[in-house]
């Protein structure tokens, strides 16, 4: 009995070190089978006991299962330790180097034409507006005639016009579409018209032959200036930020009547004046105004019971403002390192 | 329209600080475009006679003057001029005085001799001959013997004027007057107005209609024409203060009877002409058209062929104007003329545009008569200019005057509703402002007339064309009320609509999506462009394309004809990216082509297209081919707008794609467009990279195709069995053709089928290729046999042999 206890110790004061030393979790598992396998030394000893007499039986075999229990909590100690300790390594080793660049897909981007288009566009839809679209080789009836432009009107002078023939010409404004959707459809009516306009304009850093405009229309009963008004101020707000103010001087289109020009309050100084708006804290924005009692009645329109608002917002001069483009003909040269710009 | 502010106070009250005056003129309707005060530059220069000339000791080409600047003193000056003589008046720059270009002057030495100022030329003023005619070309500004020595020059010249310049609408022409704008001026500001209201005494005993004769032999072209005669004309300046106002307001002084004649029109609006009268036979004066082949010399010297669409004032001998536009240089005025014919008429305004059009000569006149001219303002013009005449006593004013007036227009009457008027300002403006604000701007409010409704009607003043009905009603009263009082409301009619994106629409925008997704940027290019890209391209003579939308008046040859395809917008983008550095590229936009067609209308076709273009320069050349990709950025565009498939068919003879590197894009079997590689000699024409790759679809093949409609489908509950095939196949095989033949042999088993890899080189025989396909077979009612599957194949691969001598390979 005595004997079995001191090969017991002596077995425990072997593995103590071992245990404490084994580094890696193989070695573990090799002090496991060493120590507690089938031919372990903890099982060898416990063979012993059958010389034993059945009296100190009980006790020997309390004596090896407290061993057996303590080098298997050892053991499970030990294990803790190194499995961290490999863990932490091998997450050691796994390091990356998070600065290296991304892997990407790169997407294209819209041109800041469309952009612009889509967020004024956006405005008016939101306020039941459709979009409403038309031919852009435009009979002069619809771009002239039926907008009180008849032909040697003053108005026309200032509309440098490409002529296709005597009849067909290239629309020089986005108001053909207006009267198209008046003459084809009963009011309600509330449509913004976005498109390619034409003017034989010499090109430079401000102008374009070829350029956008979105025209703007309601008509209905009961259309107010006031509604005109409204409008303006909240796409004027949606734009170009919430505490934008807009400003209506009288002025003189052939097919609205009242008409004005709109001025923005300057968003780059708020209106104290500055570069962007020469030092007048006001940037002229659009053209507006009442339809033409003449333009209704031309559509089929009755303007004793029908009244309407127009107003027409030039793209380039929105997307020119948006995003600080200085000369118009970037927008039309297509120069990827521009566009990308754009995202 | 330049308007001299203190022209303007002749007319009303107006404030001092012309800033508020111009903000103020600008919000009712009268836009300024800006201020300019005359000799706003030039400060510390002086009067001075000169006292005497010596030579300069040390330089041969300068004198040494003294000059007499009264209470500046007695002043040495050196001057280069050689036109300054004893007893001349000139313009002495003091010490410390400011030049119109900003320069400073200085007391100095000029080679050793002290000189205090400077002579000043009218150059160095600021000014040119056109605003002070008798000043000296080169050399000093002599001024007028009489000048005194040592005065201010802004105040001899009368500078420090404030010069109001308007923007003038076309609907305006009244306001192409100073009284005109001071009558807008007075309703700005609530100021009484005071209109011109000219005296003529008339002290020439003869009348004017025993001295002259007018007939109107085109009363459709000539409303009204009112003459006058004045006998006794002594032609010489006017006085200064016409000069002044002249001046300021633009125009050149030249003599008293022109500068009469300008005056008149800068102060009324009204353009007159003056005709030596001892010019025109029979002393006579007939308002006709021209005659074919007419011809006639105006004032500029230029001899003019005539037609009968121009009007022309004509004595029995000839035309000797052109109405409206200039006078003949025969009957033109000069020092000589003793007896002349004044002329204030109303012609046709757009045919005087057309006129002054054809002709090529835009003048002051003709843009004034062009607008619209008021008959009531002629003979008020008329006498005007004769009591001026008598006033600077430059001639006799006859009794009386011509008036041929053919036909009176009936004055318009708008029924006044100002309940109307202000709701449909959406404000609550009362009656009597309204009234208020239409008496300023000068119509009279009548009631009582057959028609004229309970509250009367409005009768607009002659010289107001522009008011025709409620609405202009409304735009007057609504400017003077003031714009900006008008309250913002949001409510837009009385009924409500959906609005929002079409279905077309809603497509357009799917597209932009995943072509930015795909990583192509959208661009912006020109719809018109040369006719020269049509041999770039290499469309041959009679090519469809060819057949373009022609312009009559481009801006030049190189944007004579709008596209009819897309191709060359995008290769003159890629060529211009490449030609800049940009060394990949992958662009894109939805826009129109135009095709002329015997539409009803007789408009153009406009087709919207999906078109394309890639390229990358610096793309590893094992990297699959660029024209995948583009094919793989139209596929999934496709699968964006719910078009499962598209079929793509070789395309050997477009000329501008390369023959063994394009395709046609089917969908549904109709073609919809192509996609290809750039011809080589096309990519050498635009100076584009030869790998760049190009492609163009019709939207509205993609949209008829399209659908908004997703069902889901549950998932599989059953495995997949997978099963990899590769075939030795003749390399001219196309691959898509056995795709197709092992869907068609699979059976309904075959979940999908994707080819993994081609292989044409050592490994396999000469002339052929190996394709590597993956297939996918499932039931949605059970888990699949070995057997079930193994026929599947087993079909698979008969299919290919006996479709295209396939031989199995292991793989
Ligand atoms: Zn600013």
């Amino acid at each position: 009995m005595v004997d079995l206890r001191a090969q017991l110790d002596e077995v425990r004061a072997r593995f103590a070190p071992e245990c404490a030393h084994a580094a890696t979790t193989q070695e573990i598992e090799a002090l496991r089978v060493r120590y507690l396998g089938k031919k372990g030394e903890i099982t060898l000893v416990l063979r012993g006991m059958g010389q034993l007499p059945a009296e100190d039986r009980p006790a020997a075999g309390q004596a090896a299962n407290e061993a057996r229990e303590a080098l298997e909590a050892a053991l499970a100690a030990r294990e803790a330790v190194v499995a961290a300790d490999e863990r932490a390594a091998r997450m050691a080793r796994e390091r990356i180097d998070v600065t290296l660049p991304g892997l990407r897909s790169p997407m294209g981007a819209r041109h800041p034409l469309t952009k612009a288009i889509d967020e004024i566009c956006g405005v008016f839809l939101g306020l039941g507006y459709s979009i409403a679209e038309g031919p852009e080789v435009e009979l002069d009836r619809y771009n002239f005639e039926m907008l009180n432009t008849p032909a040697g009107h003053p108005a026309r002078d200032t509309q440098d016009t490409f002529y296709v023939s005597d009849t067909v010409l290239l629309r020089t404004q986005t108001s053909p579409v207006q009267v198209r959707v008046m003459e084809s459809t009963r009011p309600p009516i509330r449509i913004v018209c976005p498109g390619r306009v034409y003017r034989s304009d010499t090109i430079d850093a401000t102008h374009s032959a070829v350029f956008h405009q979105i025209e703007g229309l309601a008509v209905d009963k009961g259309i107010t200036m006031g509604d005109l008004v409204g409008s303006l101020q909240l796409y004027a707000r949606r734009l170009f930020g919430e505490g934008t103010r807009i400003r209506l001087r009288p002025h003189h289109f052939p097919f609205t009547e009242p008409s004005a020009e709109v001025d923005v309050s300057c968003w780059v100084c708020g209106g104290k004046g500055c570069r962007t708006c020469k030092g007048e804290g006001w940037v002229e924005m659009l053209g507006a105004g009442m339809v033409h009692p003449k333009v209704l009645a031309g559509c089929g329109i009755d303007p004793e019971v029908y009244s309407g608002f127009a107003f027409g917002i030039g793209v380039e001069r929105t997307a020119m403002a948006r995003f600080g483009i200085e000369d118009m003909r970037a927008l039309y040269e297509n120069d990827v390192r521009f566009l990308v710009q754009f995202k | 329209m330049k308007a001299p502010m203190g022209w303007l106070r002749d007319f009303t009250e107006i404030p001092e600080d012309a800033h508020a005056f111009a903000e103020a003129m600008t919000m009712s309707g009268s836009k300024v475009e800006g201020l300019a005060v005359s000799g706003e530059g030039i400060s510390g220069v002086a009067t001075g006679r000169v006292v005497s000339v010596a030579k300069h000791p040390g330089a041969d080409r300068l004198s040494v003057c003294t000059v007499d600047c009264g209470p500046h003193g007695t002043l040495q000056v050196v001057t280069g001029a050689s036109n300054v003589a004893a007893g001349a008046v000139v313009p002495v720059a003091l010490d410390g005085a400011t030049l119109a270009d900003g320069k400073e002057i200085r007391k100095g030495t000029l080679r050793g001799v002290a000189s205090d100022g400077m002579l000043c030329s009218i150059q160095e003023l600021g000014f040119t001959r056109m605003e002070f005619p008798e000043a000296a070309e080169d050399g000093i500004w002599l001024l007028p013997a009489e000048t005194p020595a040592g005065a201010d020059l802004r105040e001899v010249l009368g500078l420090g004027e404030t010069t109001v310049d308007f923007e003038i609408t076309s609907n305006r022409p009244d306001c192409l007057s100073v009284e005109g704008l001071g009558r807008e001026a007075a309703a700005t500001f609530g100021r009484p107005f005071r209109p011109c209201a000219p005296q003529v005494r008339e002290e020439d005993p003869a009348t004017t209609a025993s001295l002259a004769a007018v007939r109107i032999d085109a009363p459709d072209l000539c409303f009204r024409y009112c003459a006058r005669v004045v006998r006794n004309v002594k032609v010489g300046p006017s006085p200064e203060w016409m000069r002044r106002r002249l001046r300021d307001a633009g125009v050149r002084p030249i003599s008293n009877i022109v500068d009469i004649t300008n005056y008149v029109m800068l102060e009324l609006g009204q353009p007159m002409h003056a005709f030596d009268l001892s010019f025109l036979h029979d002393r006579s004066v007939i308002v006709r058209r021209a005659a074919e082949g007419e011809r006639m010399r105006t004032l500029d010297g230029t001899d003019r062929a005539l037609d009968p669409s121009m009007l022309v004032i004509a004595d029995p001998a000839g035309p000797v104007a052109l109405a409206g536009v200039m006078g003949g240089e025969h009957s033109e005025i000069s020092d000589a003329t003793k007896e002349i014919l004044l002329e204030s008429a109303v012609f046709h305004g757009i045919r005087t545009r057309l006129t002054a059009k054809a002709v090529g000569l835009r003048t002051e006149s003709s843009a004034r008569f062009e607008k619209g001219l008021d008959v009531e303002n002629a003979p008020r013009a008329l006498d005007r200019a004769a009591e001026l005449i008598e006033r600077l006593g430059c001639g006799t004013v006859c009794r009386g005057r011509i008036d041929v007036f053919p036909t009176k227009p009936a004055p318009v009457r708008i029924p006044f509703r100002p309940a109307r008027i202000a709701a449909f300002l959406g404000t609550e403006i009362p009656a009597a402002e309204m009234e208020r604000i239409l008496a300023a701007v000068g119509c009279r409010l009548e009631r009582g007339a057959p028609g004229d409704g309970p509250e009367g009607a409005v009768v607009p003043p002659s010289y107001r064309a522009d008011l025709e009905s409620e609405a202009d009603l409304a735009e007057e009263v609504a400017r003077f009320y003031g714009y900006n009082r008008i309250p913002a409301s949001l409510r837009s009619g009385e009924s409500t609509t959906i609005g929002g994106r079409t279905y077309a629409q809603r497509v357009v925008e799917s597209v932009k999506d995943a072509m930015v997704a795909a990583g192509f940027y959208e661009t912006y290019t020109y719809s018109f462009g040369s006719p020269k890209q049509f041999d770039r391209m290499r469309l041959p003579e009679g090519h469809p394309l060819r057949d373009a939308v022609r312009l009559l008046n481009p801006l030049g040859e190189d944007f004579g004809v709008m596209r009819t395809t897309t191709v060359d917008g995008l290769l003159g983008v890629a060529a211009l990216n490449a030609s800049r550095g940009n060394a990949a590229l992958r662009i894109f936009e939805v826009s129109r082509v135009y095709r002329p067609a015997a539409r009803a209308d007789g408009l153009p076709d406009e087709i919207a297209m999906l078109s394309a273009a890639l390229y990358d320069e610096a793309a590893d050349p094992a990297s699959p081919d660029p024209f995948l990709r583009m094919k793989g950025a139209l596929e999934e565009t496709a699968l964006r707008l719910g078009i499962p498939s598209l079929s793509f068919e070789p395309l050997e003879d477009h000329p501008t794609l390369h023959p063994g590197r394009a395709a046609t894009v089917r969908i549904g079997g109709k073609e919809a467009g192509f996609l290809g590689t750039v011809h080589p000699d096309v990519a050498a024409a635009y100076e584009a990279p030869a790998s760049t790759v190009l492609m163009s679809v019709r939207m509205d093949a993609l949209e008829a195709a399209s659908t908004e409609r997703r069902a889901a489908k549950a998932l599989p509950r059953f495995p997949a069995v997978s099963r990899d095939i590769a075939v030795l196949v003749r390399a001219d095989i196309p691959v898509g053709r056995l795709e197709a033949a092992i869907r068609d042999a699979a059976g309904p088993l075959l979940e999908s089928v994707a080819l993994f890899d081609v292989y044409q080189g050592p490994q396999v025989r000469e002339g052929s290729k190996s394709a590597a396909f993956g297939l996918v077979f499932r039931s949605s009612e059970r888990t699949l046999r070995e057997e079930e599957v193994q026929a599947a194949v087993a079909a698979v691969l008969a299919a290919l042999e006996r479709g295209f001598g396939a031989e199995l390979r292991p793989s």
